[in-house]
């Protein structure tokens, strides 16, 4: 497990990650599925995380980190409350996401490189067609509660109204002062 | 919940699966009752069909609800049609649709009433619902964008144009996407209505080799990118010998821009469901798995829906239709890569693994899902395949070309009047597609290329894009029809930068299995970065060419073949855009960062 992220933070512990696998029948198949439940119910896969998957579905823990880190939607680090997808695919930018992704990071103050804001509410991430392109520039939230919004026609004001938004939210729920 | 057409209309129906279901079942849904006469099973019926087109009360409003619509705000445009109706008190059904393609008048409404023209209304923001609703039942249909047909009795109506009478209705031939936007998703009524299941319904009827040489009449070919003669895959896995075998639905749409899958499976999941089946029939498999991509959250749901009321009606699992074959299909979600899209990197996955394509040979109809043989197809030829079986073979092939038949759902978007997923013909120009059907560029602009087939087709300059969308003119010209995405690209882009987007893409997306994918992709994103920072010289474009020709031979799947598509078809039809960034150390777009530091000189 060198190397790897131990569980910090976080209110849900890999107990409740256990209680929810409980779900997906025990085959090596699944180890995908169990990933991606554990993702949701956790918010990023840490070593317990993974391992809990991994033994659940019956495969070695080798197997199941290569898997976690090889998709998009898996993260072995800690993640913003909000994951913000900007989508990238050709027509998101043409249309103009790349500036998007700009204005977004420097309104909460990422820095190249990074992806989460200081406050921890905000992970920024670069994803590859949403399906929407009518609509380009999209981009969409991963919400706390596992639900998925997606936004089409972002501009700069469209983003700054979004997180003032997210903001508020958090605010009302205690997330950050 | 009421009586529905599924249902047994009377003790006298003994259809009852899964021990006694009749062959006759689906054509009964319609056309019933079949196997006994009675007026009042007749008068059932018909009641309930005209429910469904106009509502319980009459009065119905359309709402289509699918990824595109709700981007830029249906589910808002939903909500204010249901408080309005609750708080108006009028007798309204409210009735959820996928969506037909136009994707230009998202979100978009339709409201129906007997005796009057349906009448669709574009760009509907929440504050418009009262006005439009009322309006309309006034007799009014003046503001309406489109009608699908006339009555003659409405206020308006000859100043509202029929869908038939505009241009990028007109020109598609809709037979795969006859239903999107005009059924709920998540209705099995609704969608055998409309025809649905009588393929499947014919198709048990019939030998499995009879369905294969209806599929190889039909000049069927893969829709997924390679126009690979759907019936050989179908024959090659039937003549396995094995006791198990499987059918794969690829609807990992992978390549940004495309999104005609996305919608197919959102707006219409059973016509996939019965593909399938058909499928699983012809070549003797059991099993089907749908692959469904990160971004189908919605597609997931509403096929998983699918999949349950076939289960509930006997149209899927055991003894189907009474003809004795069992099938049961899975969903299976992408975690996010674009290789999941690759058809052996697919079948890693749903075996839970990374998706990395694997060494071919052997091919997936010898040794596909677990070593078993598989056919892999893209949800929409598995449509087409329905369409086929329900329609016939000898109407069928007489759209399209010589060498295949058919239509293509096309995603059209960047730089356009009317962004959307037309159904054409096979063959189309894509002249026709872009300026007819997508109305050209948007006031002000002008088009420069338009990318064809995704980020592994390449870019056309607007001069050539008069050839036919087809699987066998493409490659000429150095392009391929990919996933049927046409993205244009207007003057003010740059074709070093998109290049250089498009390499970037590939050096994150590449799954590093094989070297010449994983260093060549990486290798020439950097001769990119060069020149469009104003550092590359004459030979760095022989290198990048040289390098393409590599990829294109020598890596272990089409993604790594395609990676340097876009880059050599740039350099081929762009050249001029290239030397100005090599030798006058200028981008004429003012977007590579060379120009930005000209600039900063200047000032």
């Amino acid at each position: 497990m060198i190397g790897h992220t131990a569980c910090v933070g976080g209110s849900v512990s890999a107990d409740i990650v256990l209680n929810n696998l409980k779900n997906i029948e025990r085959k090596p198949q699944n180890l995908v599925k169990a990933l991606r439940v554990a993702q949701e119910v956790k918010g990023y896969l840490p070593a317990e995380v993974v391992e809990a998957a991994a033994k659940h579905v019956g495969v070695p823990y080798s197997r199941a980190f290569n898997v976690a880190t090889f998709y998009h939607l898996f993260s072995i680090e800690p993640l913003g409350k909000y994951r913000v997808f900007v989508c990238m695919g050709t027509t998101c930018y043409l249309k103009g996401n790349k500036e998007n992704l700009q204005y977004l990071k420097s309104l909460l103050n990422i820095k190249e490189g990074q992806h989460t804001s200081s406050d921890g509410l905000f992970t920024v991430e670069e994803m590859r067609c949403l399906g929407c392109c009518s609509h380009a520039p999209v981009i969409a939230v991963y919400m706390p509660n596992g639900a998925r919004k997606v936004i089409g026609r972002a501009t700069p004001e469209v983003i700054q109204k979004l997180i003032d938004e997210l903001r508020k939210e958090a605010r009302e729920r205690g997330w950050v002062k | 919940m009421s009586w529905t057409l599924m249902n047994r209309c009377c003790l006298k129906c003994w259809h009852k699966p899964p021990d006694n279901p009749c062959p006759n079942y689906v054509q009964c849904r319609i056309k019933g009752p079949l196997c006994h006469d009675d007026p009042e099973c007749r008068e059932l019926r018909a009641r309930r069909l005209n429910e469904l087109e106009f509502g319980r009360y009459g009065v119905k409003v359309r709402v289509a609800i699918a990824s595109c619509t709700l981007a830029v705000g249906a589910a808002e445009v939903y909500e204010a049609i249901r408080d309005y109706v609750k708080e108006s008190g009028l007798a309204i059904d409210i009735s959820v649709v996928g969506c037909h393609g136009l994707d230009f008048i998202d979100p978009w409404i339709e409201v129906v009433r007997k005796g009057y023209p349906p009448a669709i209304y574009a760009n509907v923001s929440p504050e418009e619902v009262e006005d439009i609703i009322s309006r309309y039942l006034s007799g009014d249909v003046s503001k309406a964008f489109a009608l699908r047909y006339r009555t003659g009795n409405a206020k308006g109506e000859f100043h509202v144009p029929t869908l038939d009478e505009l241009v990028f209705w007109r020109k598609q031939v809709r037979l795969v996407s006859s239903n999107c936007g005009l059924i709920n998703p998540e209705s099995i009524e609704e969608y055998v209505v409309r025809g649905g299941y009588l393929g499947l319904a014919r198709a048990l009827r019939m030998r499995p080799e009879e369905v294969i040489e209806e599929i190889k009449l039909a000049k069927l070919r893969g829709r997924g990118g390679a126009g690979f003669p759907t019936w050989i895959k179908w024959k090659a896995v039937k003549d396995q010998v094995s006791d198990v075998k499987y059918v794969v639905a690829n609807a990992e749409e992978g390549d940004p821009s495309a999104f005609s899958n996305r919608l197919l499976v959102e707006s219409d999941p059973h016509i996939l469901v019965e593909g399938m089946i058909i499928a699983g029939y012809a070549i003797g498999a059991s099993k089907g798995y749908v692959f469904v991509g990160t971004e189908g959250d919605l597609a997931a749901e509403r096929l998983k829906k699918a999949i349950e009321e076939a289960k509930k009606y006997g149209l899927l699992g055991e003894n189907i239709l009474g003809s004795g074959f069992a099938f049961d299909i899975e969903i299976v979600q992408d975690a996010g890569r674009y290789t999941s899209g690759e058809e052996t990197a697919l079948l890693e996955e749903i075996e839970g693994k990374r998706s990395t394509p694997r060494v071919r040979p052997p091919y997936p109809v010898t040794k596909g899902l677990w070593g078993k043989p598989t056919v892999i197809n893209n949800v929409e030829t598995l449509a087409h395949a329905a369409v086929i079986l329900r329609d016939g073979w000898d109407r069928y092939a007489t759209i399209g070309t010589e060498k295949s038949g058919g239509t293509k759902m096309v995603s059209v978007s960047g730089s356009i009047k009317r962004p959307g997923v037309y159904e054409v013909p096979i063959g189309t120009t894509i002249r026709t597609i872009i300026e007819d059907i997508a109305g050209g560029a948007p006031e002000g602009l002008k088009l420069k290329a338009v990318e064809v087939g995704g980020p592994a087709g390449g870019f056309l300059p607007v001069s050539e894009i008069n050839i036919p969308l087809d699987y066998d003119t493409l490659p000429k010209l150095g392009v391929a029809m990919g996933s049927g995405v046409l993205v244009a690209v207007d003057e003010h882009k740059c074709m070093v930068d998109l290049a250089r987007q498009f390499m970037a893409f590939f050096v994150s997306e590449s799954c590093g299995k094989c070297v010449p994918c994983r260093v060549g992709t990486k290798t020439m994103l950097s001769i990119l970065e060069r020149i469009s920072s104003g550092k590359g010289s004459e030979e760095d474009l022989e290198l990048l060419k040289e390098l393409g020709e590599t990829l294109k031979d020598a890596c272990l799947c089409a993604l790594g073949n395609g990676a340097p598509i876009p880059v050599l078809s740039s350099i081929r039809y762009f050249k001029e855009e290239f030397s100005a960034h090599i030798r006058e150390k200028r981008c004429p777009a003012g977007i590579c960062p060379v120009s930005r530091e000209v600039v900063r000189y200047e000032g």
